[in-house]
Parts: C-alpha cells; sequence; structure tokens
C-alpha cells in the first residue's frame, strides 16, 4: 500500500471500520513507514482528546431555565406557541408565515451565480452549487410538522400540465389543527423566486381562500416536493392548490397551474 | 407517580447534558433549545413504549434527541458549498482567533459545520462511520475525508491553544 491510500483509509481504520484484510495491509505499512504511523497516532490521540473534551463538557451542561420552562409549558399544551422563539413569524397570515423551506431546481452550474443574485440568500446563496438546495428559515415550522397528527390520510395522483411545468397532488392528510398537502413540480429550468414568498400556492375551497401556515421543500431525482400546512379542511371538502408563475433559468416564467382534489 | 411527573423525574437531570449535546451537533444555542423541545414532545409521546424500564430512559432519550437534530442537520446540509468540502481551505489559525480559554469544545465550535457535524457525532456520540452516513444523508467515504479533514483541523488548533496556555503560564510566573 502507498502513503497516499494509507491516508485515505487512516480514518476507517482507526475507527475500525475496515475488513481484517485492508486492516492487515495498513498494519503492514504503519510498520514500515514512520510518517503514517506518526501521523495514525497523532489522529489516535487527537480523537482521544476529543472525545474526553466533548463529553466533559457536555456532562457539564446545565439546560437555560427559560428553556427548560419552556419544554415543561410546551408538554401541558400550555404557552405552546407563546414560548416560540419566533412565534411571532408562525401566526396565520400569508405574508407573515411565508415560506420556511426554499428550493431551487436547476441543472445548470451556473445556477449558483444565479442563487447568489437573489438578496434574500445573501451571502449563503454564493456558497452554492449544487442545485440541491433546501434552506431553512424558521424552526417553527418543524413544529408545525411534528405536532401533525392526521387523523385522515388520502394518497392521490392528479396531475396538471402546461407550458413545460408539471404539477401532481400526491396526498392530501387532515388533522385536528391542519391540512398537510403534498405535491411535486417538475420543469426543466425551474429556479428559485426572488421573493421567498413567492413559491406559495394558493389554495381555497369553495368557501374560500385557505391560510397557508408553512410550506417545506426538497428536491429529489429532478423533482421539487412540496408539503403544505394549512388550516384544517373537512373530509370530502374540494381543494384548489394553483402554483405562482415561477421563474424559468432561462427568462420569464412557467404558466400558472391550478390542480383540483377532494380531501 | 403520575405518567407526567415520572417522565420529569428521569428525564430533568438528563436536561442539561441534552442540551449541551443538541448545541454541539447543531452549533448554536437557539437551534439547540427548539431542538430539544421537539424531541421531548416526541419522546413524552413515546414514553409508554419505552422498553427496559428507567435505567434505558437516559440512551433512549438521547437517541430521540440525537435523530431529531441530525434531521434538522440534513436538511440544513443540502446546502452545498462551491469545493468538496474536503477541498475547503481550512480557516487560517490566528491568535486573534483563539478562544482565551479555549478547550476543546473552543475548537470543535469553531469548525465549519460539515466538519463539526461529524465530529461531534463520532466523538461525542461515539457513532460509528456507516452510521453517521446514513444520519447525515451522504457518503461514507464523504463522513471519512471529512473526518481525517476535520482532525487534521483540530489537532494544528489544539496544538496552538495548547502552546499558548503554556505560555501563559510563563508568563504569569
Amino acid at each position: 500500500m502507498q502513503c497516499e491510500q494509507i491516508q485515505s483509509e487512516l480514518m476507517a481504520y482507526l475507527h475500525g471500520t475496515l475488513s481484517p484484510q485492508e486492516r492487515a495491509a495498513v498494519e503492514a505499512h504503519l510498520m514500515q513507514c514512520s510518517a503514517c504511523s506518526e501521523e495514525a497516532n497523532a489522529m489516535k490521540d487527537i480523537g482521544e482528546k476529543l472525545s474526553q473534551g466533548l463529553k466533559e463538557w457536555v456532562n457539564q451542561g446545565v439546560c437555560p431555565p427559560e428553556v427548560a420552562e419552556r419544554i415543561q409549558l410546551s408538554l401541558k399544551g400550555a404557552g405552546r406557541r407563546s414560548g416560540w422563539r419566533r412565534a411571532v413569524v408562525a401566526v396565520a397570515s400569508v405574508a407573515a408565515v411565508a415560506a420556511v423551506f426554499l428550493v431551487a431546481l436547476s441543472t445548470q452550474p451556473q445556477f449558483a451565480h444565479q442563487v447568489a443574485s437573489v438578496p434574500f440568500l445573501g451571502a449563503l446563496a454564493a456558497q452554492l452549487i449544487q442545485p440541491d438546495i433546501e434552506i431553512h428559515l424558521d424552526p417553527d415550522q418543524r413544529m408545525t410538522a411534528a405536532l401533525f397528527r392526521p387523523s385522515r390520510s388520502v394518497k392521490l395522483n392528479v396531475t396538471e400540465s402546461g407550458g413545460g411545468l408539471r404539477l401532481t397532488i400526491t396526498s392530501v392528510a387532515t388533522g385536528e389543527s391542519a391540512t398537510r398537502i403534498g405535491y411535486t413540480v417538475q420543469g426543466e429550468g425551474l429556479v428559485l423566486p426572488e421573493d421567498e414568498a413567492a413559491l406559495l400556492p394558493v389554495v381555497a375551497t369553495q368557501a374560500g381562500p385557505l391560510t397557508c401556515r408553512s410550506l417545506t421543500a426538497d428536491q429529489k431525482r429532478g423533482e421539487v416536493r412540496f408539503e403544505l400546512y394549512c388550516e384544517p379542511v373537512p373530509a370530502g371538502e374540494e381543494i384548489s392548490l394553483t402554483l405562482p408563475e415561477l421563474p424559468r433559468e432561462s427568462g420569464g416564467t412557467f404558466p400558472s397551474l391550478t390542480a383540483t382534489f377532494t380531501n | 407517580m403520575t405518567m407526567e411527573e415520572r417522565f420529569f423525574a428521569l428525564y430533568r437531570p438528563e436536561q442539561g447534558r441534552l442540551y449541551r449535546t443538541a448545541w454541539a451537533i447543531l452549533g448554536n444555542e437557539a437551534d439547540a433549545a427548539d431542538a430539544l423541545q421537539e424531541a421531548t414532545i416526541r419522546a413524552y409521546r413515546a414514553f409508554g413504549q419505552l422498553r427496559g424500564g428507567d435505567v434505558a430512559f437516559s440512551a433512549w432519550m438521547r437517541r430521540i434527541l440525537v435523530n431529531t437534530c441530525t434531521q434538522i442537520l440534513r436538511r440544513r446540509m443540502r446546502v452545498i458549498p462551491v469545493e468538496r468540502p474536503e477541498d475547503l481551505a481550512s480557516h487560517p489559525v490566528t491568535e486573534m482567533d483563539l478562544p482565551l480559554e479555549g478547550d476543546v469544545w473552543d475548537a470543535v465550535r469553531s469548525l465549519d459545520e460539515r466538519y463539526r457535524a461529524v465530529v461531534v457525532l463520532r466523538f461525542l456520540n461515539d457513532m460509528q462511520l456507516d452510521e453517521i452516513a446514513a444520519a447525515l444523508d451522504i457518503p461514507l467515504g464523504t463522513v471519512k475525508s471529512r473526518l481525517h479533514a476535520a482532525m487534521k483541523q483540530l489537532r494544528s488548533r489544539l496544538n496552538a491553544l495548547e502552546e499558548r496556555k503554556e505560555g501563559r503560564g510563563v508568563d504569569a510566573v
């Protein structure tokens, strides 16, 4: 084995994930190469220091009283919202809650520069290159998802296409406090809108528009999967979801699409 | 004793450690507080399913917390840097960068998030490399290269801290 190979396998060796044959090969090299042997010893020492140092630091930990109180209140079901760090953002207003995850889909390498030009993303975006992007802006949303307990859930496959964009409603689930609509969007050259709230669709029943609470999004295999949490909708009601006009990488926008489905 | 009282009797002594564990994984206290709250709610709801009695609580609660934190990290870490992480230039360590009372945590917290996460999961939570890869949804090779790069950076930082401490000790004399 060469030194370069050893270096690349050193972590696996030190953390015991090599096969017996690989381990024997590394050990044979370490016996005869003082440079690699020193590196291995140094890494082992630093690992021991890290393990001991981090565990000591954690064992000395004290939970801040306000956090402990907030947690206890949340379990009692009282003050669940008021205790949240960013609770103000969670009140039911489309403008206020907006989207909490942003996703952009692109297959072009210059995407990083496009995102970098979006003021909202700031310096973070300048570091982006790959299209698989998800930005978490509001931890409250995680709680919406964590606390969501649907009493009924329906799998759907309602698709609308137009202008190179495809919208598919994949599920709708309703619980006591919210309805969650799952949908996917596919379109070549789909990019992040400059305004994060512009990702939010308009959802409505015959009774009128529904209040959106949050939106999550994730890119998987060439499509963006969204989960929208909105106010609860009774079973059997028809819901329409209208995508906003999403921007194209080459300029212009995809057309707005509307899919209608039954809860 | 009600279920809630029993839960808190087991939970309270762990809370400080849990809080710092979340802080170490997520890198800041605000997210740690949110993660701990989320994990606590999950644990409370699943408390009836705890097997192994009260002695199993600590490891069980910790596992729920680490899972909650890595879920959060997975989402966060989809923000990918221009360079491959292993090619990222290490932050040059200068005297000004070094915390005055620097210790292992100060050195670890100053790492880039991608590095810090694997270091904490490995050395604080004793997770195997393949477990870290699965938890963060990254290839095993990436875990190895990040860990190696992180440990190289930490070696130089901790050595610099030690030298500095020794230097201060001499001054004090």
